[in-house]
């Protein structure tokens, strides 16, 4: 646990309480899939959130063998929670990157826009229409692809993101989660 | 699964990321928890065996006795725990539930005891989980027809102020409460033995007049098998009279099983009555008298063992009626194969399904029909496919 202490920027205690959550959960120490999508559909009973968490998965196992261990569990945990901006916003790129080639086409990001409609369920503000993923995709790609290529790299992304006032604000909010 | 899940809450507030660079709007300030305190141990003291576990496993089931602050009744300042004088045994199972979330039963426990606890400590039992709560439900309704056994024995006791209505019941129900009850037990009892010797006897060839073959009884002396018939018919229908006056609630009464056989046991003797010399419906008027024979079922109330027996066919009427379903399956292929198999046959005797039924249900039951030899070896290879699979 020391050493995951000095890799992760979470003390002792917490260490000790997000390890016992998990372990509660998962007996055997290692979320799969299926774990994964039914705990999140418990915290998002409203909406179908399951390609939501599909997507979260993909991006918190990062030696892609299927399964989340409590190691990988953590290092997500800790760059979202503890990380500065630049990490926060990497792991973002990182979670909407889905072939995880280093650029997000419009395609990538409209499956994730779909699967966060989805996971709201009717909730959302304004009433969803159809059409609205594609037009939020389009502000969006309007707002981040600053060399109107049709993808957005790495760079784009953290450079729109830090101009943006409302996306430093919210990145706040992860200070005190845990 | 809830108490787990809701560690996981920091998770899910992370995952916010993802939409966080979406969003049009800012996000909303999330709630923050007043007077967090940091996760301590408690002991709990039952009777002496200390049980630790955190504050927080506690604060899941807030509606419970160990989750609210009623606990606090119980805590003893001196020693810094809660110290409650119950069973520590039942108290696992309690202490369980707020670790799992799951409330099991343990089979050796009695189910007077767990109920106790389990109201003391405020958990509904309702929660118990799918893998005890079979065993949960057959204990209990166990116990409650312990008590309702329990409660009858108490009534023996006579109530002072009965009306003549309530004594009479009293009396048939229970015989010994009474002299003229148990008389009047033992006189119906007789009767009911009569009335059965006496159909029996009926058919008993007893001499016979010199030019005409042996007569049964019955027929020889017919005066006399009547009056003792109406004797009898008189005593039975003056016995339900009285039991239907004296009943409580007289439409349960009459649906009672025993009362349905005592009607059944007179009815044929007044159909006989009323029509007499009629030849259409005489076949039928003696087809009718063979339900004399259930004046033996009277004697349930006599005897209590008849009664269990009938109880123990009532109770596993499933079991039985499943029996007979899965034999009436069989007997139905095999009489299709017989029937199909000796179909080319001229001299076979199964001519439909139907017929061929009888012979598979004597094979079945393993009877064996003694049958002359016949053509169709097909017929015996069946046979023996039969005999080897009952």
């Amino acid at each position: 646990m020391d050493k995951l202490e000095e890799q992760t920027k979470f003390t002792k205690k917490e260490l000790q309480v997000l390890y016992r959550g998990f372990k509660n959960e998962c007996p055997c120490g290692v979320v799969n899939e299926e774990n994964f999508k039914n705990i999140y559909s418990q915290f998002f009973p409203q909406g179908d959130s399951s390609m939501y968490a599909h997507f979260l998965f993909e991006a918190f196992d990062t030696n892609k063998n299927g399964s989340v261990s409590f190691e990988d569990f953590v290092f997500g945990l800790s760059i979202i929670l503890r990380g500065t901006i630049n990490d926060r916003l990497n792991w973002a790129f990182n979670l909407y990157d889905l072939n995880k080639d280093g650029c997000i086409t419009k395609e990538e990001m409209l499956d994730i826009m779909k699967s966060i409609y989805d996971m709201m369920g009717k909730y959302t503000h304004p009433t969803m229409i159809d059409d609205a993923p594609r037009e939020h995709v389009e502000s969006f790609f309007q707002k981040m692809d600053q060399n109107r290529d049709g993808v957005v790299t790495i760079d784009e992304f953290i450079d729109s993101c830090k101009k943006d006032e409302n996306i430093m604000q919210s990145m706040q909010l992860f200070d005190n989660v845990i | 699964m809830a108490a787990g899940v809701a560690a996981w809450l920091p998770f899910a507030r992370a995952a916010a990321i993802g939409w966080m660079p979406v969003a049009n709007l800012p996000m909303p300030v999330a709630p923050t928890e007043k007077n967090k305190r940091q996760d301590e141990l408690i002991v709990l003291n039952v009777s002496g065996r200390r049980f630790q576990t955190w504050r927080n496993t506690l604060d899941r089931y807030p509606d419970t006795l160990l989750g609210s602050s009623e606990k606090e009744f119980f805590y003893n300042e001196d020693t810094k725990e809660y110290f409650f004088d119950r069973d520590p045994d039942v108290f696992r199972s309690v202490l369980n539930f707020y670790r799992t979330g799951k409330l099991h039963y343990p089979r050796y426990e009695c189910i007077s005891s767990y109920d106790e606890e389990l109201a003391f400590f405020g958990i509904v039992p309702e929660i118990i989980g799918d893998c005890c709560y079979e065993e949960y439900k057959d204990r209990k309704r166990e116990n409650a027809e312990r008590l309702m056994d329990d409660q009858e024995d108490n009534k023996d006791a006579k109530l002072p102020n009965m009306t003549f209505r309530e004594t009479m019941w009293r009396a048939f129900e229970n015989p010994h409460t009474s002299t003229m009850a148990l008389v009047f037990y033992y006189v119906t009892g007789f009767f009911i033995a009569v009335s059965v010797m006496t159909n029996v006897v009926e058919t008993v060839p007893c001499g016979s007049s010199p030019n005409m073959k042996e007569v049964p009884c019955g027929e020889r002396y017919t005066v006399a098998f009547f009056c003792m018939d109406t004797a009898c018919v008189m005593i039975f229908t003056v016995e339900y009279l009285m039991r239907l006056f004296a009943a409580p609630n007289r439409y349960r009464f009459m649906r009672s099983v025993m009362s349905i056989i005592d009607v059944v046991a007179i009815l044929p003797y007044y159909i006989g009555l009323v029509m007499t010399d009629n030849e259409d419906v005489s076949g039928a008027f003696v087809t009718l008298r063979v339900f004399r024979v259930f004046r033996i079922f009277k004697f349930s109330r006599h005897s209590q063992g008849l009664r269990i027996l009938g109880y123990t066919l009532k109770s596993c009427a499933s079991e039985l009626g499943f029996l007979l379903f899965s034999l009436t399956m069989a007997i139905i292929i095999f009489a299709t194969v017989m029937f199909y198999a000796e179909k080319g046959s001229t001299s076979s005797k199964f001519t439909s399904i139907p017929a061929s039924f009888w012979y598979t249900i004597v094979t079945m039951t393993t009877l064996g029909l003694r049958h002359k030899r016949r053509h169709g070896n097909v017929r015996k290879e069946l046979t023996n496919t039969f005999r080897e699979n009952i």
